[in-house]
């Protein structure tokens, strides 16, 4: 035991379970905290603009990789806590692990309805939603276990955001408390019969297909699902999530081209087994009648989208490593499906150029940019086609919003990934609606030197709506914008501006951008864009 | 019964209840109802550029008295919907009326955890804390009952936000509706025979003083205060939400209450009061209740859970404050008037701003800026130096135009919610005060101030920093951290949106350039560089850091 304020027992305790970065927006209740953050050398802490982003930087760090394996925040309650929960939205559908840092009001007011500074009752209620932890922490003493406990709550089952919330006074006074080594928990593998039955399946299987969510790349099991996949000479098919799972040139790589009826679809639908590793199932378009073997580290998610698969609920790179030693023993490597499966692909990627000029922007951005590029793909056309068609190479390095969809979250993600990987290039792609959601956050990228490069595809609209008002509804409404010059505005900030006139040349432009290492704000300015097939099938009710 | 969508029945059913305009950000949940605003050429709609703004706006301009008395706010749910909550937030802390329209995922996966698009389960659930009342609606039939009973909300008891979300398909399929009108929102004076009493305690009371809160002012009631005032000839003090409830030229308004004390005339004549009405307030501040030791305090209030919260020895009058005030003060003047004390009132008062200079640069910012605007103006005081100096030293002269972010304390509420407050006044001049950290919360609604013609004035005291945090950190924890920041050139930023943007190089001249503002007729940004301000004297002891113990 030793004599500490609850700030400096909750910074001290953040450091011994790996935290080396915080996003945070102080105020008045965070003093005994940011206090002991100014004495703690080994955090870097970086002060946004808008709670929102703090928890949008945290998120983009934790998926990016960065270190310590989760990404904190530090917030001021009520408003500030609700500020961030947006993005904690984004993390709760990406499974992303964040650690929500909130202050409270003063201790023996809590729960009274007086009308304290920033008071919402209750808010672990509210937090509920988008949280899978929550724990207040009403004395020094109990500060380490509840960061412990945290964090343990990230690193086991399903990584989502957790929350922890201290008051004033507790982050401020004097106590005695005990500091705690960092949690490192075991990720165990599903129940060996699971696993036995699972191989019998794919043994057996003579169309075993692999289907790649999210979870493999948070689950950091690529290599163990590349490894089975070239056993079985299975091709790989990724969810948006799970895109990078393994190299998308690899020669069982089929990619992301989920469209109904697309290429892929089809060859996902001719498997007779389908082993499909972190993911919901819910755009894969698997038919009733094939075999579904599902892995997730979260049992809740075995079973929901697809009611017949058979479940394998555990650690994605364990269970995959046991599958694989199974597979071994019950045979040799299959011969190669290398050519099939290429013809699949070829397939797949010969759907790309069929939306434009989405298919062409994308192939001028990745035709200009480094293999490492990360791609932050934002709620616009070109975004949303790139969850299809961008080519990704290595896992943590294409990043979406998950089911949550928020407009608006791709800047400031992108600024948290590229905090977390400050020697890749960081490319985030944006519309001018959603840009907008986080613009202040142009100051700290400069602030903080956090170079990432935004291309800001500009209809002067919020143009899915506007498009889908006009096309389905009989005529668009409150949908179009007036906008900002935006290179005028990136230069107002310090951040360096371009325009760029031929959407479909954008990818030069980005190439300088990467090598300016500085913040960079490209805008292309864009007409209307057709809807990409992924999108079909939502037309208005009759 | 009719047959139409449930976007048109929300749309209808909005007009039939008087929404003039409605803050949103559509998104893909809300064609239906955006295909039914769009048929309803009398509902004005604003699209804002963060679904904050559209909570802000919708609170600015019910509490600058637009249209049917609420805001009508449309978002899409999920992250939608909590990205508007900090919105919410405010409203609730001063009791806004405030009317939150939110999608909701397709019906029949609702509370499934498929992970539909914008999915959180359960949204009633996380916005429960800043409603008073949600209510999710699955039928076209139902949506006409439920937007009435939404706004009778509105209307009666406490005013505070409300929700109704609506899943996509009930807002796109034809569906059979009757069509509804307002229900009468009836808000009763508090108890007869409980107002005899209380009467009965002012008629006795030797000194009785009056605490006027936001109540005051959004229930209508500042000529009813007026008359128990000279009833009783009581002065009366403000809260922050109660700033409106009086005009400062009033000889009863004693200004803001800054608490019982021996060392100025105005806090000895608030510790010799023996009977404190309260009205419309929760009487509690930061440190908990305003009204020291035992006095006996007769509370006035909509809301009959706020009385007696802070204070134990109190009298509750329960009901509507114009009503209550006006029979209470009836019955006062029937028992024969009493002596003037507008003399002695005078007295005081001419030493309420005595301490004010003693606070620099604030007091002559302050000055300047009163001088600058005319008594119509609104003013929206962000959590900066200037805004919190306002609170006690700056003076009203007219309704619904000073309005805070209560308890809440929003940092960075003040831009959305003056450009409501704008779109409720357009012929009043709007000024809102912030500081560089406040301002950049919600920046990108100056798209939204050109887009719609909201013409008003922003100044940003711009000090490149957290500038309260950092100076709370260096004076009382042993240095600033993470306060400092990097800021755009903001009057290069400003026009980079089409708004006109400025620099006051001095401080103290600030309200000739707010006046030359307020004649432009467009949406202008004036930045003020400042350095760090101190604390003001009303502010009372700032955080210390507790010593180590021995």
């Amino acid at each position: 035991m030793a004599q500490m304020t609850g700030g400096e027992a909750l910074a001290k305790s953040l450091y011994r379970e790996g935290v080396r970065v915080m996003f945070g927006l102080p105020g008045i209740q965070m003093y005994g905290i940011m206090s002991a953050l100014r004495d703690e050398p080994g955090i870097r802490f970086i002060t946004t603009r808008h709670e929102q982003a703090t928890g949008y930087m945290a998120d983009g760090y934790a998926r990016a990789g960065g270190e310590g394996g989760f990404g904190t925040a530090l917030v001021v309650p009520g408003p500030g806590l609700f500020n961030a929960a947006g993005a904690l939205s984004t993390a709760y559908s990406t499974s992303s692990p964040v650690l929500m840092v909130s202050g409270q009001v003063q201790r023996d007011f809590i729960g009274s309805d007086v009308g304290m500074l920033h008071e919402v009752n209750d808010q672990m209620e509210a937090i509920k939603p988008v949280t899978k932890f929550q724990r207040r922490a009403l004395q020094v003493g109990d500060i380490p276990q509840a960061v412990h406990d945290a964090v343990l709550a990230m690193k086991t089952g399903r990584p989502r955001p957790v929350e922890i919330e201290i008051p004033p006074e507790t982050l401020e006074e004097w106590g005695e408390a005990e500091l705690l080594e960092a949690s490192n928990p075991l990720r165990p593998a599903a129940p060996t019969k699971d696993i036995e039955k699972a191989v019998e399946l794919l043994a057996s299987a003579k169309r075993p297909v692999i289907f790649a969510g999210g979870g493999v790349i948070l689950g950091d099991a690529g290599e163990e699902l590349q490894a089975v996949a070239e056993h079985l000479q299975a091709g790989v098919v990724m969810s948006a999530e799970g895109k990078g799972a393994i190299d998308g040139r690899h020669p069982l790589a089929i990619g992301s081209a989920l469209s109904p009826g697309s290429p892929t679809v089809e060859y996902l639908q001719t498997a007779d087994v389908v082993l499909a590793v972190g993911s919901r199932l819910v755009r894969a378009g698997i038919n009733p009648d094939q075999t579904v073997i599902q892995l997730d580290i979260d049992p809740d998610e075995i079973g929901r989208n697809y009611e017949n698969a058979h479940g394998l609920a555990g650690d994605a790179a364990a269970t995959l490593r046991s599958v694989l030693d199974g597979l071994k023993d019950s045979g040799g490597p299959r011969e190669s499906a290398a050519n099939t499966i290429g013809t699949v692909r070829d397939a797949a990627d010969a759907v790309a150029p069929n939306t434009q000029p989405q298919g062409d922007i994308l192939k001028s951005i990745r035709d200009h940019t480094p293999d490492d590029t990360l791609m932050v793909s934002g709620m616009t056309q070109v975004g949303y086609y790139s969850r299809s068609h961008w080519k990704t190479y290595n896992p943590r390095s294409f990043f979406t919003s998950g089911y949550s969809g928020n407009l608006g979250y791709a800047f400031p993600t992108g600024l948290g990934v590229k905090v977390a990987q400050p020697d890749k290039p960081v490319v985030i792609t944006s519309g001018d609606g959603g840009f907008l959601y986080s613009s202040q956050e142009l100051a700290t990228a400069v602030q903080h030197n956090i170079n990432a490069v935004v291309v800001v595809f500009n209809d002067n609209a919020y143009g899915n709506v506007s498009r889908d008002l006009d096309n389905m509804w009989g005529g668009t409404y409150g949908a179009e914008l007036h906008n900002p010059d935006f290179v005028e505005m990136a230069e107002a900030y310090g951040v360096k501006g371009m325009k760029v006139d031929e959407p479909t040349e954008v990818g030069a432009a980005v190439a300088d951008a990467i090598q300016l290492d500085r913040p960079v704000l490209i805008e292309v300015p864009v007409g209307r864009m057709p809807q990409p097939a992924m999108f079909r099938g939502s037309d208005p009710v009759k | 019964m009719a047959k139409m969508t449930g976007g048109e029945a929300i749309a209808k059913s909005l007009v039939r209840e008087g929404v003039e305009v409605v803050f949103g950000l559509p998104g893909v949940q809300l064609y239906g109802i955006m295909a039914g605003l769009r048929d309803e050429p009398s509902v004005r709609f604003i699209t804002t550029r963060h679904e904050q703004a559209t909570g802000y706006m919708a609170d600015g301009y019910a509490r600058a008295g637009g249209g049917p008395g609420f805001g009508t706010a449309l978002v899409v749910p999920g992250p939608g919907l909590l990205n508007a909550a900090g919105g919410l937030s405010t409203a609730y802390s001063v009791s806004s009326p405030v009317f939150m329209i939110s999608g909701q995922v397709q019906r029949d996966f609702i509370g499934k955890d498929v992970g539909m698009l914008h999915e959180v389960n359960d949204q009633l659930t996380l916005i429960e804390p800043i409603t008073k009342w949600a209510k999710r609606a699955l039928t076209v039939g139902e949506i006409p009952g439920v937007v009435q009973e939404a706004v009778y909300q509105l209307k009666t008891g406490r005013p505070r936000p409300v929700e109704i979300e609506v899943p996509p398909e009930t807002m796109e399929e034809q569906g059979e509706a009757v069509l509804l009108d307002p229900k009468e929102a009836v808000r009763p004076a508090a108890d007869s025979s409980r107002i005899d009493t209380a009467a009965e305690m002012l008629i006795n009371a030797k000194n009785p003083v009056i605490i006027a809160g936001g109540g005051v002012m959004l229930g209508y009631a500042n000529d009813a205060l007026l008359e128990l005032a000279e009833a009783l000839q009581a002065g009366v003090f403000t809260t922050l939400n109660g700033k409106s409830a009086i005009k400062w030229s009033n000889p009863f308004n004693l200004g803001m209450n800054r608490g019982a004390s021996s060392s100025t005339p105005a806090g000895a004549y608030y510790a010799e009061a023996d009977v404190v009405v309260g009205v419309g307030s929760r009487l509690a501040g930061l440190g908990g209740s305003i009204v020291p030791g035992d006095k006996q305090v007769i509370h006035i209030d909509i809301d009959s859970d706020e009385i007696g919260r802070s204070h134990d020895n109190t009298y509750g009058l329960a009901g509507d404050a114009g009503k209550t005030l006006k029979e209470l003060a009836s019955r006062i003047r029937s028992a024969g008037s009493r002596p003037s004390q507008v003399a002695k009132l005078a007295e005081i008062k001419s030493t309420v701003f005595d301490s004010a200079p003693g606070t620099q640069p604030q007091w002559d910012i302050l000055q300047s800026l009163q001088a600058g605007t005319p008594d119509d103006t609104i003013l929206i005081p962000d959590s900066t130096q200037i805004g919190y100096y306002s609170m006690a030293f700056w003076k009203i002269e007219s309704q619904n135009s000073y309005l805070g972010s209560g308890y809440s304390g929003n940092l960075g509420y003040a831009f959305p919610t003056g450009l409501g407050a704008k779109v409720a006044q357009p012929d009043r001049p709007v000024v809102v005060v912030a500081g560089d950290g406040g301002f950049m919360y919600n920046v990108s609604e100056m798209a939204t101030a050109v887009q719609h013609g909201i013409n008003l004035v922003t100044v940003v005291f711009n000090d490149n920093a957290f500038g309260n945090v950092g100076r709370d950190l260096d004076i009382g924890f042993g240095g600033q951290y993470g306060t400092d920041l990097h800021n755009p050139d903001f009057p290069r930023l400003a026009k980079s949106y089409g708004m006109e943007g400025m620099q006051v190089k001095d401080p103290t001249k600030v309200g000739d350039a707010v006046q030359d503002a307020i004649q432009m007729d467009k949406p202008v940004l004036i930045e003020v560089p400042v350095d760090r301000m101190p604390v003001p004297g009303f502010f009372g002891q700032r955080p210390q850091a507790p010593k180590r113990p021995e």
